[in-house]
C-alpha cells in the first residue's frame, strides 16, 4: 500500500489547541464519529453516547499508563543547555531520549537537569537517533520529573498545560511520554453509566514513547515500528477470555490497547498475561484477533495510527468518515474529538 | 538591548521550536507569540546554547553560509538583540 493512500488535507484550524474543559466543556462531550463496518454507515454523535453502542456483557479495555513530565531541559558538560524528551525507559535508570537541537552525545558527560537531578550520557541509539542516558535509580524520580519537567507538547498546542490535562481519569501507572489520548474522553460519570449498563472494564498498561513517529517510507509496509513496553494483568486476560466465551464484544480504547492486545494474543485469540515489549505495526491487511470495536482519536495523514484505524475499519470507510469530519469541523489529535468503529 | 560579541546567548526554556516547512518556527509559550526563522536565523538559534559567544556563533555562520564576516556580525547581533527583546533568548549567567 502506498503511503499517499493515507493522505488527506487537514486544515490547521482543526488541530485542537487546548483541552476542551478549559471552555467549560466535559471531556465526554467530545464529538464522536461512528463508523459501521457492516453497513458502511457513518453517524455523528457525542462521546457520552457510547453508552448507546454497548450491550450488557461487553468489555471495554483501557490503558492505565500515566503520562509523565517527559520534557526536560538540561545543562550538558561541554555542550550547553539542551532540550530532552524522555521516550523509552529501559530499566535500571536508563532512558532513551530525543535531544533538541541535535548534538552528538558525548559518553560520560553529565547532564544537570536541576539541583536534584543529574544523568550520565551512555551513548546513542543511532537509527532514530536518541541519546542513551542513565539516571540514578531513585524512588522519587517521577516526583522530580513533575517538579522539573513538563508534558511533551505538540507544536499546535497553544501553551503549556499541566500533567492533569494529559492524563485519563483512570491513569495510575507512570511511564508514558505521550498521552494515550483516546481514553481522555472518559469521565467518572461515563464510566459509571457504562458499568450500570452491565459493561465490564479491564486494564492494560502500555507506555507510549516511540510509536508516534510518522511513516517516512513510500510504502506503508516498509515502515519499522519501534518498541514499547506493555503489561497485561492476569485479571484482564481472564476477562477477555470470558468475554469471548460469552460471545459479547471487546471494545478497544486507543491504538496503544490495540497494539498491546494484538501482541499478546495467540492465533486462537486468547490474550496471554505478562510483561513484554512490542513493535507490532498494524496496517491494512492485518487480521485482528481480539478487537470487536475500536475507539480512537483523529489522526494525522500518513501516520501509523491512521494506518491502524484503516486496518480495522477499512481504508475507504475511514477516509470517507474523515472527509465528513473535516467538513463538520471535528477537532484532531490529543485534545480533539474521537471515532468509534463498530 | 545592545550586546557585544563576547556575550553568550541562550535559548529561553519557554520557547518551543519546531520545523515548519522549510523554515523553523518558534512559539513563545508564555506570550503566545510565534516567530518564523529563515535558515540562517534557525542556525543561529541552534547555536545559542549558553556556551558559545556571539563571536563564536558568527564564525560558525560565516563558515556554514559563506557570508561576509562583517555583515554576518552585524546581522547576527541585530537578530539576537531582537530575540532578547522578545524574551526568546536570554544571556547565559545573566
Amino acid at each position: 500500500m502506498r503511503v499517499k493512500e493515507l493522505q488527506f488535507e487537514l486544515p490547521t484550524r482543526l488541530l485542537a489547541t487546548r483541552p476542551r474543559e478549559l471552555a467549560g466543556e466535559r471531556r465526554d462531550n467530545a464529538r464522536l464519529l461512528v463508523l459501521c463496518r457492516k453497513t458502511g454507515g457513518i453517524e455523528h454523535r457525542r462521546f457520552h453516547d457510547l453508552v448507546e453502542y454497548v450491550n450488557p456483557g461487553d468489555t471495554i479495555i483501557l490503558n492505565d499508563s500515566r503520562t509523565i513530565n517527559a520534557h526536560l531541559f538540561g545543562d550538558v558538560e561541554g555542550l550547553g543547555r539542551l532540550e530532552f524528551q524522555l521516550r523509552c525507559y529501559k530499566g535500571a535508570g536508563v532512558w532513551q531520549a530525543e535531544c533538541r537541537p541535535w548534538r552528538d552525545p558525548v559518553p560520560g558527560a553529565r547532564i544537570n537537569f536541576g539541583p536534584s537531578l543529574t544523568a550520565v550520557v551512555e551513548g546513542i541509539r543511532p537509527e532514530i537517533p536518541l541519546w542513551i542516558m542513565r539516571f540514578p535509580d531513585r524512588p522519587d524520580f517521577e516526583d522530580l520529573l513533575a517538579e522539573l519537567g513538563r508534558p511533551i507538547m505538540s507544536p499546535y498546542v497553544d501553551r503549556v498545560y499541566g500533567a492533569e490535562f494529559y492524563n485519563t481519569v483512570y491513569a495510575r501507572t507512570p511511564g508514558s511520554a505521550e498521552m494515550p489520548a483516546a481514553g481522555r474522553h472518559f469521565t467518572p460519570e461515563l464510566l459509571d453509566a457504562l458499568t450500570a449498563k452491565g459493561v465490564r472494564m479491564g486494564y492494560i498498561t502500555l507506555h507510549t514513547g516511540l510509536s508516534s513517529i510518522d511513516i517516512q517510507t513510500e510504502d506503508v509496509e516498509k515502515h519499522k515500528m519501534l518498541e514499547e513496553w506493555y503489561s497485561v494483568p492476569e485479571e484482564t486476560s481472564e476477562l477477555l477470555t470470558e468475554t469471548k466465551k460469552a460471545g459479547t464484544r471487546v471494545f478497544i480504547v486507543g491504538t496503544t490497547v490495540m497494539r498491546c492486545l494484538e501482541s499478546a494474543a495467540g492465533e486462537d485469540g486468547r490474550v496471554a498475561p505478562g510483561d513484554h515489549w512490542t513493535n507490532l505495526y498494524i496496517y491494512p491487511g492485518y487480521r485482528f484477533k481480539v478487537a470487536d470495536a475500536f475507539i480512537t482519536n483523529f489522526h494525522g495523514p500518513k501516520s501509523t495510527r491512521i494506518a491502524l484505524a484503516a486496518a480495522f475499519a477499512g481504508t475507504e470507510l475511514v477516509l470517507r468518515g474523515y472527509r465528513q469530519a473535516i467538513e463538520r469541523e471535528y477537532l484532531f489529535y490529543e485534545f480533539g474529538d474521537a471515532t468509534l468503529t463498530i | 538591548m545592545a550586546v557585544s560579541g563576547e556575550v553568550r546567548p541562550l535559548r529561553a526554556d519557554e520557547v518551543m521550536h519546531f520545523p515548519a516547512g522549510d523554515s523553523t518556527c518558534l512559539h513563545h509559550l508564555d506570550k503566545g507569540e510565534y516567530y518564523i526563522l529563515n535558515a540562517v536565523a534557525a542556525f543561529i538559534w541552534g547555536q545559542c546554547d549558553g556556551i558559545l559567544t556571539i563571536d563564536d556563533i558568527v564564525a560558525k555562520v560565516v563558515s556554514a553560509f559563506e557570508v561576509d564576516p562583517t555583515v554576518a556580525q552585524a546581522d547576527a547581533i541585530e537578530w539576537i538583540e531582537s530575540m532578547l527583546s522578545s524574551s526568546c533568548l536570554r544571556l547565559a549567567g545573566g
